[in-house]
């Protein structure tokens, strides 16, 4: 394929040239399912674990928003990552999120919530580190 | 094991790596010939993330497509409807040097199940966070050539036409079992299975261990067979609510158990699990009939099939499945006797 890239733009290079460039992914990156997803997006919905967890016992409606509007779609990514190196460790992430998801859809206690979010951000950690990945300072 | 399948997950590598010759061929050289209709030549500019969440698509009449639309700020677009126009790209083996976008349709916006509609009065898309809306926007099209195709999605924001385009493979026939064909039928497991299959290979929330109760054992009190040899029609879920990795995952499964409490006089509602083992890569052979019938091939999931009393489907939705697309089928189902 990657020959087939080059023979493309060799093709398309015998003309002009004069097209807009190719839109490049900003830092390190990890390959999911073959498409490339920024290291800095995992590492930033690790993050917003952490502060879901630090926030939930008060503001488990706040630890909620975080969770779905910053690390819940990244963690799909992870987990997709993870099945081809570790799937032991992609079933314990998907496990402890799915705990997490039935907190929030059954409307838990901030103390629930933050109990489940703890080990959902332990594994993440560890999904990260087995990924290359940065972890945040929050969880180092 | 005889109710075991290896298992080997899809890698959408193919696409992904098609895709980047093309930006190549695209990007680096070509020039856009305007906006003369069907003869505009694609090009990768656009800040949106455009993923094409159907699975399974292929040449044939029109039929539901998927497209999920992101900024690279994680923001999610929303509501309303979005333009779409689809392009040959040509084939592995011959890339179109010059694809031709063919004319837009309108694909209208399907929130996951759990997740908000459209508010009232919002009738135009928006990007939001993942916290106030996720979904995706469907359309009914259809392919005539197989090999690669792109999608490109305008959509005005904040006073600015935006874009993005996401590749995708039709294939030249179904894999999975399409509208109109047999339905297989399968002795998937029931809360009545022996002792020895592990609860979480009937509903993957009971637990890797079985410790956690099976949350809708209403969906597990028989078989698809059995339920068509007694003539009744079907809902099948085919999905893993704990293990599934697609990004548009939702509570699918706890949707079908809503419909079931309201339309059961009508079907027969079945969960069927994709994973009897998934840190072992097992999958169900009941979800394998269903989902994974190539082993060479790949698994991709949720699904949602509805099959009619004679045994013939009538109806599937992957990936992303509403209530409001699977309801009005339902309603049209008599009361059985």
């Amino acid at each position: 394929m990657a020959l087939l890239a080059a023979a493309l733009a060799l093709i398309a290079c015998n003309g002009s040239g004069t097209g807009p460039p190719v839109p490049a992914t900003p830092g390190p990156t990890v390959l999911v399912a073959g498409d490339p997803v920024p290291a800095a997006q995992m590492t930033d919905a690790l993050a917003n674990l952490c502060t879901a967890r630090d926030e939930a016992p008060d503001s488990p409606g706040a630890a909620q928003a975080r969770f779905f509007s910053r690390s819940h779609t990244t963690l799909h990514l992870v987990a997709r990552a993870l099945e081809d190196v570790d799937r032991p460790l992609a079933a314990r992430l998907l496990e402890a999120k799915q705990k997490v998801e039935a907190d929030f859809s059954n409307g838990a206690s901030g103390g629930q919530v933050a109990d489940d979010l703890r080990p959902l951000v332990t594994v993440t950690a560890d999904s990260l580190d087995r990924l290359a990945v940065p972890l945040p300072p929050c969880a180092k | 094991m005889s109710l075991m399948e290896s298992y080997r997950r899809s890698s959408r590598r193919p696409v992904a790596a098609f895709a980047l010759a093309v930006l190549v061929l695209l990007g680096a050289c070509s020039s856009d010939q305007g906006s003369s209709g069907t003869t505009a030549t694609t090009s990768p500019e656009g800040d949106l993330i455009v993923d094409v969440a159907s699975y399974d698509v292929a040449v044939g009449p029109p039929a539901r497509i998927l497209v999920g639309v992101q900024s690279g700020d994680q923001q999610v677009l929303a509501f309303g409807t979005v333009a779409v126009r689809f392009t040959f790209l040509g084939t592995k083996d011959a890339p179109l040097e010059a694809p031709a976008a063919g004319p837009p349709v309108t694909a209208t916006y399907l929130p996951i199940p759990g997740t908000p509609d459209s508010p009232v009065g919002v009738i135009a898309p928006q990007m939001v966070s993942g916290a106030q809306a996720r979904g995706v926007y469907g359309a009914s099209v259809g392919f005539d050539k197989p090999g690669f195709w792109q999608a490109a999605v305008t959509v005005p924001l904040d006073g600015k036409e935006r874009r993005g385009t996401g590749a995708f493979e039709v294939l030249d026939r179904h894999v999975i079992p399409a509208v109109g064909s047999p339905a297989p039928r399968s002795q998937n497991l029931t809360m009545d299975s022996p002792p020895d299959v592990p609860r979480g290979g009937i509903d993957s929330r009971a637990g890797s261990d079985g410790s956690q109760p099976i949350p809708d054992p209403e969906l597990h009190q028989t078989t698809v067979a059995a339920a068509l040899d007694a003539g009744r029609p079907v809902v099948a879920v085919i999905a893993t609510p704990v293990y599934c990795t697609s990004r548009f995952c939702g509570p699918v499964t706890d949707m079908v158990q809503e419909l079931s409490h309201v339309y059961g006089d009508r079907a027969t509602f079945i969960h069927i699990e994709v994973w009897r083992d998934f840190q072992n890569s097992v999958v169900n052979k009941a979800a394998a009939e269903w989902i994974f019938p190539d082993p060479a091939g790949g698994l991709n999931e949720p699904w949602v099939f509805v099959i009619g009393g004679d045994g013939v489907i009538t109806a599937r939705f992957d990936n992303v499945a509403t209530r409001a697309e699977l309801e009005p089928l339902l309603q049209a189902l008599p009361v059985l006797p």
